[in-house]
């Protein structure tokens, strides 16, 4: 019993937000996470040197990033890779209420009510359309107006 | 005991490669290591020459190396790199006969050997592009922070944190 508690306990201390322990506050809509919200993140939050990296909190996955199999590598983003951002994102701040969870003001400056982010500021005001669009999926809703402003500031040149 | 040897445990199963281990990787059992700008082409720069452990010497802000093809034994010399960065300030470094580029913070610099110095750090993050011999490639995405390009470039292919060795032109 001993030798199967180790390893659990050495593999659950060095895991990010992967693991079965959090509880989401809200389920979150994959359908809507993966056309509105995750293009905004696979730009700004999930290149291999942040947020695409396995063992860090809010591990994300993405087409130019951290990919859940080595051949998936140059494939689009999959179901699977979008459900598990999902999931991530659910148990990064559970309990939290939309607008004040660690995905808001984490990105958020400082100066502007967020909070200290290592990778800095990536929206300068509450009104920026990305947090916009991002705040009304985690809130349940959809913002279609500022969600295609996003798509437009964040769009990746495609594949040569 | 056992609980200390569990901490240990635990505290060690979170540690990856140290930078001292990356080194001696490095090195091997070569008693003489290359040095200068055209040594270690492929390899993780800034794991020697960062701002936090750099026992080569130099610290290198982003640094380096382009093939041409993926897959390739040596690096492709005289191909551009241009970095953009989130003032749109624009650099562009040459890189050297090992097919390795170097920017460092401070001025000086070796242009001629791939090796450019500027007055103030670029910001972040930054746009990519390489060019010879009219071909060109653009990374799609940004850098955020990783001044090494071998960190997310691994020389060893690509896999599900790389994006394989920066090259110009696909392997036909």
């Amino acid at each position: 019993m001993k030798r199967t508690l180790v390893p659990l306990l050495v593999a659950s201390a060095c895991g990010g937000v992967s693991g079965g322990g959090s509880q989401p506050l809200v389920e979150l809509d994959g359908d809507g996470y993966a056309s509105e919200v995750h293009p905004i993140l696979e730009a700004r939050c999930a290149t291999l040197d942040c947020h695409g990296v396995d063992d860090r909190p809010l591990r994300l996955y993405a087409e130019t990033g951290l990919r859940l199999q080595g051949d998936l590598r140059d494939q689009p983003v999959q179901a699977d890779e979008l459900t598990a951002d999902v999931r991530a994102i659910e148990a990064i701040d559970p309990g939290a209420e939309p607008a004040d969870s660690l995905m808001i003001r984490k990105p958020l400056a400082e100066a502007a009510g967020g909070v200290f982010h290592e990778g800095g500021d990536l929206w300068t005001s509450k009104d920026d359309p990305q947090l916009l669009c991002v705040l009304a999926w985690l809130s349940g809703d959809s913002d279609p107006d500022d969600c295609a402003v996003a798509a437009e500031q964040v769009a990746l040149p495609p594949p040569t | 005991m056992m609980r200390l040897s569990l901490a240990l445990l635990l505290l060690t199963g979170c540690i990856g490669t140290t930078p001292e281990e990356e080194l001696a990787a490095a090195q091997g059992d070569d008693p003489n290591p290359p040095e200068g700008p055209f040594h270690r082409p492929g390899q993780r720069c800034l794991a020697c020459h960062g701002e936090s452990y750099n026992p080569g010497g130099e610290v290198f802000l982003l640094a380096g190396t382009v093939y041409r093809r993926a897959g390739d034994a040596v690096g492709l010399a005289g191909a551009e790199v241009e970095v953009t960065d989130d003032d749109g300030k624009v650099l562009r470094i040459t890189t050297n006969r090992a097919g390795n580029f170097m920017v460092s913070v401070g001025g000086g610099g070796r242009p001629g050997e791939g090796w450019l110095g500027v007055a103030r750090a670029p910001a972040f993050p930054l746009h990519v592009t390489v060019r010879a011999g009219g071909s060109e490639q653009t990374m799609r995405n940004v850098i955020h922070r990783e001044g090494a390009c071998a960190a997310c470039h691994d020389r060893a292919g690509k896999g599900a944190a790389s994006n394989g060795e920066v090259f110009l032109e696909k392997t036909p």
